[in-house]
C-alpha cells in the first residue's frame, strides 16, 4: 500500500496511508486527478493538530464500507469509539467539522453534526445559551411570542 | 484615560469609520504605523473601544493581505458574538440542527434572532417531517407549484418562478429568515395595503439572508462614529425598523386568523374578489406562498405542523363529526324550517347554517357553524379552541340535544347582504346535497387519499364518487349503471373501479372515462368483497370460492375452494391472499398456485372482516373478538373488541414509500419498509409479549387499528399493544356496515345511507398530506 503525503496549514507534513487518506473525498479526487505524485499534498484550511485528529479517525474507520444508509444518518446514535474520539473541547470539535466538511469525510462530518446536536438535545434555550456562548437578544416579549408560537409542538 | 498615549493617536476628525466590512478600498491612510502605536500602549485594558478599534484597524493593515482576510473571515463569522457555534457555515449548522427532534429544534429558535431565523428552514422541516415516516401528497405539491390559472390564489403569472423543488433547497434562508415581526402582522394586512415602512423592511428580510442583512445594517450603522462595532447592531437595527413597523400592532393585538371554511375552496373562490381567499388552519399570511414575491413554495414547516396536529388529534382523540347526508326526518323537518323562515331571514341563516352539519350536530359544532356566519361576533381564536375540542365527552355530554338543530346565538346580529348571499349558496348546495345522498344503506367505502376523493357503494345499486375537503362533501359522479342489485363491495385504484354486487357480477369501471368497462361473470353467489391490485382482481363470494382475474383482460385466471361457508372478506399483498370466511377461518393462499398456505382457526363464530399487512392478519369475527395473527397461524394477540358482532375493521398500513417525485431522500421511506417488514418477520414471537418495536424517531406514529360493531363505538387500538386508545360514540342513527380510514379521517359507511367523517384534520390545513 502506497502512502500519501499531506501538508498541513501549518507546513506539518503526515504520511498516511492512501487507503487511510482517501476516506477523505477531497483528496480521492486529488489523487485521482494527480496520479502517482511523491509531493505532499497541501491542505491549506486545516492545521496540524486538526489534521492529526483527522488522521487519526481515518485511520480507525479506514475498513468501514462505504454506507450511503439514510437510515443510519439519521439515527442519533455514535458508535464508542467515536464519542471517545469527540470527547474533545468546542474548538477543536468545530475545527473538526470543518475539517470534515472540507475535506468532504461524511461519516466524520456526521458524527461531528450529531455530537454537537446531543449537546443541544433535552436542554432549555438558557442552558444552549450558556453552551455556547449565544448572546439572547429577544425582548422578554418575543420571546413570550416565540414560545407561544412554538406550543403546537406539545401535546396538549 | 493616559495623555501619552491620546496625544499619539490621529486626531478625532480623522477617524475613519470603521467598520468591519469586508469592504477596505476606502479606508483612508493612517498617519502612524503599528510600530508607533505600539510603543505607546502602557495596557491594553485601558483603552476604550474607540481606541481599541482604530489599533486593531492598524493592526491589521500592517499584515499582509491573506491573513487580514482570514481574520476578516472570522470576525465576519463571529460578527453576532463570540459565539463559538456559529464559526460552522450555514449549512453545517442546518445538518445539526436537522439532528435535533421538534422539542429541541423549536428551543434552539429561542436562543436569539439568529437562531430563530435559522430554525425556520425548510430543509430541516423537511427532514424532520420525512423522519416522522409521514406521507405527503407529492403530485399534489407539483401541481400547486406549476400551477398558474385555476390556482386559489391570483398570482401575475409572469413572476410564476418555475416548480422545482431544488430551487427551495438551494436558497433556504432567503425563504426562512422572514422575521419574527412579519409574522405578528395582522393576517389582514395582505388584503390592505400596508404601509411603505412595513413592505420594504420585510421584502428586504424576504430577500436578504441574515448575513446579508447584517452587512447592509452595518454599513448602514457605520456612520455613528462611536461605535465601530456596529456590526454587532443589525438585528437591533432591524428589531426597532420591527417595532416602529408593527407599531400598530403593539401591544401585540391577537391577528385576526383567517376564518374557517363557510364553504368549500371553490364557492368561495368563485366569488369575484381581488383579494385571496383564506385558507384555514394557519396562522402565516398564506401558507407555502410569499405574497410579497409571489412565489409558490412548499412550506415544510407548516406542513410539519400541521401533520403533527393531526397525529394529536388522533392521539386526543380530537375530530370533527360530518355526515353527507341527512335522515329523512331531518329533511322533512328542515323543509318546514325553511318554508317557515322564508320571511325572516335571519332564523333561515340559522337554519340554513345548522343544516350545514344535516342537523344532527352536538351543541359545539351548531355553535362554531353560526360562528362562521356572523365571524365578527366572537372571536377567531376561541372559535378554533372550541371547535378543536370536540372530543367524544364533550359531544356525549350534549347528546341529549342530538337531532336538534341549535340556533346559534349571534345569527340575529348580521343581517347582512353578504350573509344573504352566502345563504343563498348554502341553500343550493344543501338541495343539490339532497339530491346526491344515497337512497339507502351504504355497503362499502374506498378511499383515494391522495385526491380526497371517497367512493361508497350502496343498496341503491349505485357507486358514488365524492369530493371531501375542507370540511365539505362535493358528489363528483354517481354510476348507475353498474350492477341489477346491492352492490356489497368496492375497490378502487389509480385506474379502476371494482365493485362486487348481489347480482353475482363483478364489474371493472375505468376511473377516468367513468365508464363501464367490463362485466366479470363467474360467481354462483353474491359477491361480498373484492381487492384491486395492480394486475389482478381478486373476488369473495357467498359461493364459498375466491376468484382471481385479469384486471387487463377480465380472464378468470383461478379459483380458489376450500372455505365451507361465505368467504365474506379477502385482503391481498403481494403474492399471498388472506380470506375470512363464515366457517370460523381464515385461509392463506398463494396467489400463483392457487395453494392454501395455512388455515388460521381461532374464532369461534363467523369472521366479518380482516386486514392483511403482509406480516400479520386481523379480523373481526361474530364473536366480538379481534385477533391479530402472525403468517405461522399464531394468534399474537386477541382483543374482546365490541358488545356484538365485530363488523367492520381495518389496520392502519406500515409507511408506504414516497413518490419519487419531489424527494431527495426517496429510497429512505423504501428501505424502512423492508427493513421494518424483515425485521418484524423475525421477531414474531416476542411480540406477543412486548409492544412491537418501532423506529426510534417515528414516536408519534405507531399503528392503529380501527374497528366497529352494528352498534356500538367505533373503538380505535394501538396495533402495537392492543390497547383501546378511543371508543368514538356514533353521531348518527343507523348501524355501521362499513369504515375506511386514512391519516386524515375515519369514513363510516351507515345502513340509514349516510356517510359520516370523523375528521381529524379538521381546520388545518391538508392539501398536501396523506
Amino acid at each position: 500500500m502506497s502512502n500519501v503525503r499531506l501538508l498541513s496549514s501549518d507546513n506539518e507534513e503526515f504520511v498516511v496511508q492512501k487507503e487511510v487518506a482517501e476516506r477523505s473525498v477531497l483528496i480521492k479526487n486529488m489523487l485521482e486527478d494527480v496520479g502517482e505524485t511523491d509531493s505532499a499534498i497541501p491542505l491549506p484550511n486545516v492545521t496540524a493538530k486538526v489534521l492529526k485528529k483527522v488522521i487519526e479517525w481515518c485511520d480507525h474507520h479506514s475498513s468501514d464500507p462505504v454506507t450511503t444508509d439514510e437510515t443510519e444518518r439519521r439515527t442519533t446514535d455514535i458508535d464508542e469509539w467515536d464519542q471517545k474520539f469527540m470527547e474533545v473541547d468546542q474548538e477543536t470539535l468545530f475545527d473538526i467539522i470543518l475539517a470534515a466538511n472540507y475535506l468532504d469525510i461524511k461519516p466524520l462530518l456526521d458524527v461531528g453534526c450529531k455530537t454537537v446536536a446531543n449537546m443541544i438535545k433535552g436542554k432549555t434555550a438558557e442552558e444552549i445559551r450558556k453552551i455556547f456562548n449565544i448572546v439572547n437578544d429577544f425582548t422578554p416579549e418575543e420571546e413570550a411570542q416565540i414560545r407561544k408560537e412554538n406550543e403546537w409542538a406539545e401535546d396538549r | 484615560m493616559d495623555d501619552s498615549f491620546e496625544a499619539h493617536l490621529p486626531q478625532k476628525q480623522h477617524q475613519p469609520t470603521l467598520s468591519l466590512t469586508p469592504d477596505y478600498s476606502t479606508q483612508p491612510d493612517f498617519p502612524l504605523t503599528c510600530q508607533d502605536l505600539v510603543e505607546h500602549i502602557p495596557n491594553l485594558t485601558e483603552l476604550d473601544n474607540e481606541q481599541k478599534a482604530d489599533l486593531a484597524f492598524m493592526l491589521l493593515q500592517d499584515i499582509p493581505e491573506p491573513y487580514r482576510d482570514t481574520v476578516i473571515r472570522r470576525l465576519r463569522m463571529n460578527r453576532q458574538s463570540r459565539n463559538r457555534l456559529e464559526v460552522l457555515p450555514q449549512e453545517l449548522i442546518i445538518d445539526i440542527l436537522c439532528h435535533l427532534n421538534v422539542t429541541s429544534l423549536l428551543e434552539v429558535s429561542l436562543l436569539s434572532r439568529h437562531w430563530y431565523a435559522l430554525c425556520q428552514d425548510a430543509v430541516i422541516w423537511r427532514y424532520m417531517f420525512e423522519g416522522q415516516n409521514w406521507e405527503y401528497n407529492a403530485i399534489g405539491m407539483e401541481r400547486y407549484l406549476a400551477k398558474d390559472s385555476s390556482a386559489h390564489y391570483t398570482i401575475p403569472s409572469k413572476q410564476l418562478i418555475p416548480a422545482s423543488p431544488l430551487l427551495l433547497q438551494s436558497t433556504p434562508i432567503v425563504r426562512s429568515s422572514a422575521p419574527l415581526y412579519q409574522r405578528r402582522q395582522p393576517a389582514n394586512n395582505i388584503n390592505s395595503s400596508s404601509t411603505p415602512t412595513s413592505t420594504s423592511t420585510s421584502t428586504i428580510n424576504n430577500i436578504l439572508s441574515p448575513s446579508l442583512l447584517t452587512r447592509i445594517s452595518s454599513n448602514s450603522a457605520s456612520s455613528s462614529l462611536n461605535n465601530p462595532f456596529s456590526v454587532l447592531k443589525p438585528f437591533q437595527t432591524a428589531a426597532a425598523a420591527a417595532s416602529s413597523t408593527s407599531a400598530a400592532a403593539t401591544p401585540l393585538p391577537k391577528p385576526p386568523k383567517p376564518r374557517k371554511p363557510l364553504l368549500s375552496q371553490k364557492v368561495a373562490s368563485s366569488k369575484p374578489r381581488s383579494v385571496i381567499p383564506p385558507h384555514p388552519g394557519h396562522q402565516h399570511l398564506l401558507p407555502h406562498y410569499d405574497v410579497k414575491t409571489h412565489t409558490r413554495f412548499i412550506d415544510w414547516k407548516s406542513l410539519y405542523r400541521q401533520r403533527h396536529k393531526i397525529a394529536s388529534s388522533w392521539r386526543l382523540g380530537k375530530y370533527q363529526p360530518y355526515r353527507f347526508r341527512s335522515d329523512p326526518a331531518s329533511l322533512r323537518r328542515q323543509q318546514q324550517e325553511e318554508s317557515g323562515n322564508n320571511s325572516n331571514r335571519n332564523s333561515h341563516v340559522d337554519g340554513d347554517t345548522t343544516t350545514d352539519q344535516d342537523i344532527a350536530m352536538p351543541e359545539i359544532q351548531s355553535s362554531y357553524l353560526s360562528n362562521i356566519a356572523v365571524p365578527s361576533s366572537s372571536s377567531s381564536s376561541e372559535l378554533s379552541a372550541t371547535a378543536s375540542e370536540v372530543s367524544p365527552e364533550s359531544t356525549t355530554s350534549t347528546s341529549s340535544q342530538q337531532y336538534q338543530p341549535q340556533p346559534g346565538p349571534q345569527g340575529e346580529q348580521q343581517p347582512q347582504q353578504i350573509i344573504g348571499q352566502l345563504e343563498q349558496m348554502e341553500q343550493r348546495r344543501q338541495q343539490q346535497q339532497q339530491r346526491d345522498q344515497h337512497q339507502d344503506a351504504v355497503y362499502s367505502l374506498a378511499l383515494d387519499d391522495a385526491h380526497h376523493t371517497i367512493f361508497s357503494a350502496s343498496r341503491d345499486e349505485t357507486v358514488k364518487e365524492w369530493h371531501f375537503n375542507d370540511a365539505v362533501a362535493t358528489l363528483q359522479h354517481t354510476y348507475t349503471d353498474l350492477h341489477q342489485g346491492s352492490i356489497l363491495c368496492l375497490d378502487v385504484d389509480d385506474r379502476y373501479i371494482v365493485s362486487g354486487s348481489k347480482d353475482r357480477a363483478v364489474v371493472q369501471t375505468d376511473r377516468r372515462q367513468r365508464k363501464k368497462l367490463r362485466v366479470l361473470h363467474g360467481h354462483q353467489g353474491s359477491v361480498l368483497n373484492v381487492v384491486l391490485d395492480t394486475a389482478w382482481i381478486y373476488s369473495a363470494s357467498k359461493d364459498r370460492t375466491i376468484n382471481i382475474w385479469s384486471s387487463a383482460t377480465g380472464e378468470l385466471l383461478r379459483t380458489l375452494h376450500g372455505h365451507r361457508e361465505a368467504v365474506n372478506a379477502i385482503k391481498v399483498h403481494e403474492d399471498r391472499i388472506v380470506s375470512a370466511s363464515g366457517d370460523h377461518t381464515i385461509k392463506l393462499w398463494h396467489r400463483d398456485t392457487g395453494e392454501c398456505l395455512r388455515t388460521f382457526m381461532g374464532h369461534e363464530r363467523a369472521i366479518s372482516c380482516l386486514d392483511f399487512d403482509g406480516t400479520y392478519i386481523v379480523s373481526g369475527s361474530k364473536d366480538k373478538s379481534i385477533i391479530v395473527w402472525d403468517l405461522e397461524g399464531n394468534i399474537v394477540r386477541k382483543i374482546f373488541a365490541h358488545t356484538e358482532l365485530v363488523r367492520t375493521l381495518q389496520l392502519q398500513q406500515p409507511h408506504r414509500q414516497q413518490q419519487p417525485l419531489v424527494s431527495a431522500h426517496t429510497n429512505d421511506g423504501e428501505h424502512n419498509n423492508n427493513h421494518r417488514l424483515s425485521s418484524d418477520a423475525l421477531m414474531v414471537d416476542d411480540a406477543y409479549r412486548h409492544p412491537l418495536k418501532m423506529e426510534p424517531s417515528s414516536t408519534s406514529t405507531s399503528r392503529v387499528i380501527v374497528s366497529a360493531g352494528y352498534n356500538d363505538t367505533v373503538n380505535v387500538w394501538n396495533f402495537e399493544t392492543g390497547q383501546l386508545l378511543h371508543a368514538f360514540p356514533r353521531f348518527y342513527p343507523g348501524r355501521i356496515i362499513n369504515l375506511r380510514f386514512d391519516n386524515m379521517k375515519i369514513v363510516l359507511g351507515l345502513d340509514s345511507g349516510d356517510i359520516v367523517v370523523y375528521d381529524f384534520a379538521f381546520g388545518l390545513d391538508s392539501r398536501f398530506l396523506l
